[in-house]
C-alpha cells in the first residue's frame, strides 16, 4: 500500500521528536479500525502536513500523538516520552494543538485570560504570567487585543490567540488540526504566514492537518492517509507534484500541478516533481526561449 | 454584530465604585439588604435614601440608569404593596369593603414596602452597573472558598461560570441565525396559540442543543489540550487586591449600620 | 428584456442604530440581479454582504431605500405576512447550513419547509423526494437520522431542505466553507446546475476562483458600499481595484499577471487553470513552429 516511504524510520530516534510505533487503534463501537499499523518518525524542526479524504484517520493520529484519546495497540513517543496516561502533563506542555473552531477552543473571557488558561493549569506562577502572555502574544502580533473579548475578534484573530496560548506554554511541536479551514483568506493567510515563521525562527516542529493543497505545499514533508493506512510518507515535492497519487486518493491538486496535468494533456512533457509558483515560471520561461 | 456581546448593565465609567474591590461590592450589596429590614420609621429609612443617592452620585452613572432596573419591576412591587395595603390590619381602620380593609398602618406600610423593595432593586444594580460579570464571577469565587473545605469543588464550579459568562454571546449569535435559517424555511414564530408556539421551538432547540454538544465537546477537548484536570491544583492568573478604599468602604458600611440601630430607637 | 430579480434602490442598513453600538453594514447600494443569472456577491470580511443577502429574504428590512425581489416591494414599513410570502419565493442556504438539521429523518427535515408553505403531507414529500434526488443523496440513507451522515451530506441535506421549497431565488453564504475539496466541488456543480435550470443563485464567497470559475455578474462590496458590478473577466483585470477592496485574483489571473510582467502576452488575463494552461499550449506551440 505504501508508496513512498522516506528515511526517519528506524535507527533515527534521536533526530525524531516523534516517533510512532505501529499504531493501530479503533474507537469503542466501532468494528474497523480508524488507523492500521502506522509506523513514522517526525523529524524534529520541520513542518510536516498531513493530508488524506474525510475519515481517513488524520485528525485521530494527532489526537492520539497529544494523548487525548487512549492508545489500544502501539507506541508512540513525543520527544523521547512514551505517550502514556502518567506522562500527559509533560506531553500536554510539549505539544500545543491547535484546532478547527476559532470559537470552541477560547476558553477565557478576555484575550490575556485566554493565554493565562493554559500557563494556570501548569502552574506558572501569578508573577510570571504576565511577561509569558505578552511574549506570547507578541509572537502573534496580537498584543494591542490583550484586554479584548472574543465577540471582538475575527476567527484569524482568535486562531492567533489560541497559537499564543499553545506558545506561552513553551511546546517543542505545534499540531494544526485544519486550524485554517474555517478561516477567511486573509485571516488563513496570517496564520500560514505565522506558521512558516514559528518553524524558521522559534525552531518549532510542525504537525498541520490540511486538505488544502495549497497549504501541504507550504511544508518540507508530507504525510498521505487513506482508509486507515499510511499511503505515502515523502519529501513535498515529490508527492504534491504527482497528480496521480493525489486523485486516485480524492485529493485536490496544488495550483501548479494542475496547470502541468492540463499542459501535459496537450501532449507538452513536464518535469514529475511539484514546483512552487516562481519555479513552474522559470520552467515556463527555459521552454519558450528553448523553442525560439 | 448583533447580539454578539453580552453587556450586562454594566456601565464603563471608571469611578471610584468601579475601582473597588468586587469581594467588598458583592458584601456591601447583601449588607446594605439586610440593613433595609432594620429601617423601621421615616428617619431610617431617609438615611437609606439618602446614603443610596450618595452612592449613585460617586457610581457617575445616570439616575436613568437606575430607574431602567426598576421600571420592569414596578408591577410587581405595586401589587405586593396593593397586597399589604388592603389585607394588613392594625392602626386606624380608614376604609373597609367586604374582607379588603385600609387602614393608617396599613398605608404606611405599604409606602415602607415600595421604598424597601426600591432599595434593594436600586442597590443590586449599584453593583451591576459598576462591576463587569467577569469580576462578579472573581469575587464570588473568592467569597465561596472557605466552602471548598466542605468539599464543595468551587474552583470547578467557578470554572463552569466563567465558561458560560464567556459563551453567552456565542450562544445569542447562534440561536438568532438558526431561528432566521428556519424564517428563511418559512417558518412563523408568531402565529398560532400558546401549544403550537411551543411546539415551533423543537426547529430552534434541538439544533441548538446539537451544537452546544459538540462545542461542549470541542471545548473540553480543547481543555484537557491544554493541561486542564479538573480538580487539580491551578495558578491564578487574576487576583482580587483589597485597596484601602475598600478598608473605608466597610468602615463606611459599620458607621452606617451604627447609625441605622440608633436612629431605629427614635 | 426579462425584468431583473431582485433590485436595490438606495439601500441602507445600519445595525443597533440609536445605541453606541451602532455599525453602518450598508450604504446606499443600488443595483440589479439579473434573472437566472449565477451572480456572486463578494468583499472582505465585514465589508456587508451577509447583510445584503438577508435583505434580499426580507430577514433584514432596510433603513433606507427598497428592494424589489419578484412582485414584493420591501421597505422599512414591509408586513409580517408580505415577508412570510416572500420566503417562498426566495431560498437562504446559510453558512454552515447543517446547524439547522433538527428531524428525526433525513426526509422529514426536507419535508420542513414544504410543510410551512402549507402544502399537504403527500405534496411536501413529493417536494422533498425531488430535493433529495437533485443533490444526489443514496435514496437508503433519507429515513436516517440527519445527524448520522457524513459532514458533506450534511451540508447537502440541508441544502435540500431549502431546495424543495422550490425558490426562484437561490441564496448561498458561502456553501463550500469547511468542506474537503471534493465536497467543495459537488457543492458548486449543484448550484452551478441549478442556474441552468432557470433559478437565480446569488452566492456569497470569499474563493476567488469559484467566483471565476462559476459566475456570470460579480457584485464587489467595500465596507458597506458597492464598488464594481459586471463580469468576472472585467473585475479581475482591474487590478487596482480589487487591491482597494482588499481581494486577490484569482490564482491563474496572478499567475498569468506575473508572467505578463516577464514578457509573456496575454489578449485576455485567463480566470481559471483551464484557460491559463490552453493559452500557454498554445503559445508554447506556436514558439515550436518557428523552427
Amino acid at each position: 500500500m505504501l508508496e513512498y516511504y522516506i528515511g526517519m524510520t528506524k535507527g533515527a530516534g534521536s533526530l525524531a521528536i516523534v516517533s510512532v510505533k505501529d499504531l493501530t487503534f479503533t474507537y469503542p463501537g466501532n468494528s474497523e479500525p480508524t488507523l492500521a499499523h502506522i509506523s513514522l518518525d517526525l523529524p524534529a524542526g520541520e513542518w510536516i502536513t498531513i493530508i488524506g479524504p474525510n475519515g481517513s484517520g488524520k485528525s485521530t493520529l494527532a489526537r492520539l500523538i497529544d494523548g487525548l484519546l487512549p492508545i489500544n495497540s502501539g507506541e508512540i513517543y513525543v520527544d523521547n516520552i512514551p505517550v502514556k496516561e502518567e506522562n500527559l502533563h509533560a506531553i500536554h506542555q510539549r505539544i500545543g494543538f491547535v484546532f478547527q473552531n476559532p470559537d470552541n477552543q477560547f476558553v477565557g473571557t478576555t484575550v490575556a485570560d485566554d493565554v493565562a488558561f493554559g500557563l494556570e493549569n501548569h502552574q506558572v506562577s501569578h508573577e510570571d504570567m504576565p511577561f509569558r502572555i505578552k511574549q506570547a502574544l507578541n509572537d502573534v502580533d496580537m498584543v494591542p487585543y490583550a484586554k479584548k473579548e472574543p465577540a471582538y475578534l475575527s476567527g484569524g484573530q482568535k486562531q492567533r490567540v489560541a497559537i499564543a496560548g499553545a506558545l506561552s506554554l513553551r511546546p517543542k511541536v505545534l499540531i494544526f488540526d485544519e486550524a485554517t479551514s474555517m478561516l477567511d483568506p486573509e485571516g488563513r493567510q496570517k496564520v500560514l504566514k505565522l506558521l512558516a515563521h514559528l518553524k524558521v525562527k522559534k525552531g518549532f516542529t510542525i504537525l498541520a492537518i490540511s486538505h488544502d493543497p495549497s497549504e501541504a505545499v507550504l511544508g518540507d514533508k508530507v504525510i498521505l492517509l487513506d482508509h486507515s493506512h499510511l499511503v505515502a510518507y515523502g519529501p513535498t515535492n515529490q508527492i504534491m507534484g504527482d497528480s496521480e497519487l493525489l486523485m486516485k486518493h480524492r485529493l485536490g491538486l496544488p495550483f501548479t500541478t494542475q496547470l502541468k496535468e492540463q499542459l501535459q494533456e496537450n501532449g507538452i512533457t513536464v518535469p514529475k516533481e511539484y514546483q512552487s509558483e516562481e519555479q513552474m515560471m522559470t520552467w515556463l520561461n527555459q521552454q519558450l526561449s528553448s523553442k525560439k | 454584530m448583533n447580539s454578539k456581546v453580552f453587556f450586562g448593565l454594566y456601565v464603563p465609567t471608571n469611578s471610584i465604585l468601579h475601582r473597588l474591590d468586587p469581594r467588598m461590592k458583592i458584601i456591601a450589596c447583601f449588607w446594605y439588604v439586610v440593613i433595609v429590614f432594620l429601617a423601621n420609621n421615616v428617619l431610617t429609612n431617609v438615611l437609606l435614601g439618602l446614603f443610596l443617592l450618595f452612592l449613585i452620585w460617586l457610581s457617575k452613572v445616570s439616575l436613568k440608569m437606575y430607574w431602567q432596573g426598576i421600571k420592569p419591576l414596578m408591577w410587581v412591587i405595586l401589587l405586593t404593596a396593593a397586597v399589604q395595603l388592603f389585607f394588613s390590619t392594625g392602626g386606624q381602620p380608614i376604609w373597609q369593603w367586604h374582607f379588603l380593609n385600609i387602614t393608617s398602618l396599613g398605608i404606611i406600610q405599604s409606602i415602607y414596602l415600595i421604598f424597601r423593595f426600591a432599595f434593594i432593586i436600586t442597590i443590586s444594580t449599584v453593583l451591576t452597573v459598576t462591576t463587569t460579570t467577569l469580576q462578579l464571577a472573581a469575587g464570588i469565587e473568592s467569597l465561596l472558598k472557605p466552602l471548598s473545605y466542605l468539599k464543595v469543588p468551587v474552583s470547578q464550579l467557578a470554572m463552569m461560570l466563567s465558561i458560560a459568562l464567556r459563551f453567552i454571546p456565542t450562544i445569542m449569535d447562534e440561536i438568532q441565525t438558526i431561528m432566521d435559517a428556519q424564517r428563511a424555511r418559512g417558518m412563523d414564530f408568531s402565529a398560532g396559540n400558546l401549544f403550537q408556539r411551543a411546539k415551533r421551538l423543537v426547529p430552534v432547540m434541538i439544533p441548538l442543543f446539537v451544537s452546544s454538544f459538540k462545542r461542549a465537546d470541542d471545548l473540553a477537548l480543547a481543555m484537557e489540550a491544554r493541561g486542564y484536570q479538573p480538580g487539580a491544583p491551578r495558578t491564578a492568573y487574576r487576583q482580587l487586591r483589597w485597596h484601602m478604599n475598600d478598608n473605608w468602604a466597610f468602615l463606611t458600611y459599620v458607621v452606617l449600620t451604627v447609625a441605622l440601630i440608633v436612629l431605629r430607637q427614635i | 428584456m426579462a425584468q431583473p430579480a431582485v433590485v436595490f434602490k438606495k439601500v441602507a442598513y445600519t445595525y443597533n442604530a440609536q445605541t453606541a453600538f451602532s455599525f453602518k453594514a450598508l450604504q446606499d447600494i443600488s443595483a440589479e440581479i439579473e434573472k437566472g443569472s449565477l451572480t456572486a456577491i463578494i468583499g472582505h470580511t465585514g465589508s456587508g454582504k451577509s447583510t445584503l443577502t438577508k435583505l434580499v429574504d426580507g430577514l433584514l428590512l432596510p433603513d433606507h431605500g427598497s428592494i424589489q425581489v419578484g412582485n414584493f416591494n420591501l421597505t422599512h414599513e414591509s408586513g409580517h405576512d408580505e415577508l412570510l410570502k416572500l420566503h417562498r419565493e426566495v431560498g437562504y442556504v446559510f453558512q454552515f447550513p447543517e446547524k439547522q438539521l433538527f428531524s428525526d429523518t433525513v426526509l422529514q427535515d426536507v419535508e420542513f419547509g414544504p410543510l410551512n408553505l402549507g402544502k399537504s403531507a403527500k405534496e411536501a414529500k413529493q417536494m422533498a423526494l425531488v430535493a433529495l434526488d437533485t443533490i444526489h443523496l443514496p435514496a437508503d440513507l433519507y429515513d436516517h437520522s440527519p445527524f448520522e451522515l457524513s459532514g458533506g451530506q450534511m451540508r447537502r441535506v440541508a441544502i435540500a431542505g431549502v431546495l424543495a421549497m422550490q425558490p426562484q431565488i437561490l441564496i448561498m453564504d458561502e456553501p463550500t466553507a469547511g468542506l474537503d475539496p471534493q465536497g467543495q466541488t459537488e457543492i458548486l456543480e449543484l448550484a452551478h446546475s441549478l442556474h441552468e435550470q432557470g433559478t437565480t443563485v446569488i452566492l456569497v464567497s470569499h474563493q476567488m476562483d469559484q467566483v471565476a470559475r462559476y459566475a456570470d455578474t460579480v457584485l464587489v462590496l467595500n465596507h458597506g458600499q458597492l464598488v464594481f458590478t459586471g463580469t468576472p473577466r472585467n473585475l479581475f483585470s482591474q487590478l487596482q481595484l480589487l487591491k482597494q477592496a482588499e481581494l486577490e485574483p484569482p490564482l491563474a489571473t496572478a499567475f498569468a499577471q506575473s508572467m505578463a510582467d516577464q514578457g509573456w502576452h496575454f489578449d485576455h488575463l485567463p480566470l481559471t487553470v483551464t484557460d491559463l494552461g490552453n493559452e500557454l499550449v498554445k503559445q508554447l506551440q506556436k514558439e515550436g513552429q518557428h523552427e
